[in-house]
């Protein structure tokens, strides 16, 4: 049987995608062959029982209100004040930061104490043993708490609060983790936790706020008898091991103090299992600051959407 | 002041600004975009519903970080394109055809009660054959047609929404159409 030459103008005719004579040519044709007009009635049929067919599944499968009810539920699910291009840079700063504070010392005047919202916390294994609900955490991978929350985290993990100001502590152990007044919020915990640098940061832990200084290891208010005390050198004999309770819970991060946060090794790690991997220049985890910001692995790149 | 002709980088403005409520006028416009996204990969609409509410509430979460000059519909299908992947992922499976297709027309539609049954049975078929054709195509065919179809969107718009130039889509949804006809003439 002969295929009509005419028919491969069906689709074009279809998407009105024929000049003015070319459809009226068409049309014309249409009127003298069946084989076509068949073909056109059939496309247009399927084209509208394909618009029913999904309209009718999506009427019975809606979940806008479901949408907006577990939206309205999430307390702290307010949206993220930084953008994913914010963390990039975030990040960029933070480890520049690191690498000129290891090496030379920065003198900050006047500590003013910052009040205010955390917009995103960020957390990152440190080692390749760091397990998440019980399974492996990716070393490169950054993850945001709140898709995370409430995690179950053991090992060396560091954390990224960001608000207006930034605070990155390293937690040494097992805790679960959520997210309460824009805090991390650890309970269960067994685990040390150090500010690595940045802002002063008050953290919640086994129920009692910790406040976590540069250049301390703080042992959680929680029985470490399984864990070997700390030898912590302070800077200064008026830091206190354990934070006071009397601050405020609700998203407190100091100004950066006027002593340097250096990274050096910890005088005696506390957590129970592994040693904790440092992030230093040269390490496994140091991350690159003269990285491009494609390469970033904190940088999280939506995946381009080509069709393919 | 006519609150409907807000745009949606308006409504993104006012949902950040603490008008919650707003969220859903998005939801509204989109819902049914991400769904005949997400309707031709998936096992079943239990899993389409679930990326479905996923997609919009990843969306919520990270508003802050919604480039306004994208455009929102793009974004969403950017989340929920990644919601699937880590969802096959975890499921170690790619898509099947059948129960989807079983599912999609199963409860009786205003439509169907006024029908014969057997009218009811050879549309039901015909649905089928095309949404099993459908499957069939490569995915990058297969997105601008349906938004072609479903969703009755301008070329330009789907050009926007999938980030492909014009020229591009024209192409991808003419390609499309012929390989269906082609598989309806061997039918
Ligand atoms: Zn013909």
């Amino acid at each position: 049987m002969n295929r009509c030459p005419e028919k491969d103008k069906i689709v074009l005719f279809c998407e009105r995608e024929l000049s003015d004579v070319e459809q009226a040519q068409f049309e014309l044709h249409l009127k003298t062959c069946s084989e076509c007009r068949l073909e056109l009635e059939q496309t247009i049929a399927d084209d509208s029982l394909l618009r029913e067919g999904v309209e009718e599944a999506f009427t019975r499968h809606r979940v806008s209100q479901r949408i907006m009810a577990q939206i309205r539920n999430e307390k702290t699910a307010r949206p993220a004040t930084d953008s994913y291009k914010g963390w990039r840079y975030f990040w960029l700063t933070a480890f520049a930061l690191l690498t000129i504070i290891a090496v030379i010392s920065l003198y900050t005047p006047s500590p003013a104490k910052y009040q205010g919202r955390v917009g995103a916390i960020m957390l990152q294994a440190l080692n390749e043993e760091t397990t998440l609900q019980n399974e492996k955490l990716a070393v490169a991978k950054i993850y945001n708490l709140e898709t995370l929350a409430p995690a179950s985290l053991d090992g060396c993990i560091l954390f990224t609060v960001s608000g207006d100001k930034t605070s990155v502590f390293k937690m040494s152990g097992q805790a679960t983790v959520r997210i309460n007044n824009g805090l991390p919020e650890f309970s269960d915990a067994k685990a040390t936790f150090e500010l690595v640098s940045g802002a002063i940061i008050t953290i919640l832990v086994n129920g009692n706020p910790l406040k976590l200084e540069r250049k301390t290891m703080i042992p959680a208010p929680f029985d470490t008898s399984d864990l070997e005390p700390d030898q912590v050198s302070l800077p200064a004999a008026n830091v206190p091991l354990v934070a006071s309770t009397s601050e405020q819970t609700d998203a407190i991060i100091d100004d950066m103090p006027e002593e340097p946060c250096i990274v050096d090794k910890p005088a005696g790690n506390a957590s129970a299992s592994e040693p904790a991997a440092e992030v230093m220049p040269g390490s496994d985890t140091w991350i690159d600051p003269t990285q491009a910001p494609g390469n970033n692995p904190f940088a999280d790149e939506p995946l381009k959407l080509d069709g393919n | 002041m006519n609150r409907q002709e807000r745009t949606d980088v308006e409504l993104v403005q006012a949902v950040l600004a603490g008008e919650l409520e707003q969220f859903a006028e998005l939801v509204e416009r989109y819902e049914k975009l991400v769904f005949s996204f997400l309707l031709t990969r998936l096992n079943d609409l239990q899993e389409v519903e679930d990326i479905v509410q996923e997609t919009f509430v990843k969306a919520f979460r990270h508003l802050a970080s919604f480039d306004c000059e994208r455009r929102f519909a793009a974004w969403l299908l950017t989340i929920a394109r990644n919601l699937l992947i880590d969802s096959r992922r975890k499921a170690g499976r790619s898509i099947a055809s059948t129960n989807l297709v079983n599912e999609v027309m199963l409860t009786d539609s205003a439509r169907e009660a006024a029908s014969q049954p057997s009218e009811v049975v050879v549309r039901r078929e015909r649905f089928r054959s095309i949404v099993a054709m459908i499957q069939e195509l490569p995915e990058e065919l297969r997105t601008p047609f349906l938004l072609r179809v479903i969703n009755e969107l301008p070329y330009q718009e789907i050009a926007e929404v999938l980030d492909v130039p014009l020229q591009t889509v024209k192409n991808r949804i003419f390609k499309a159409r012929e390989i269906l006809r082609e598989k309806r003439e061997s039918l």
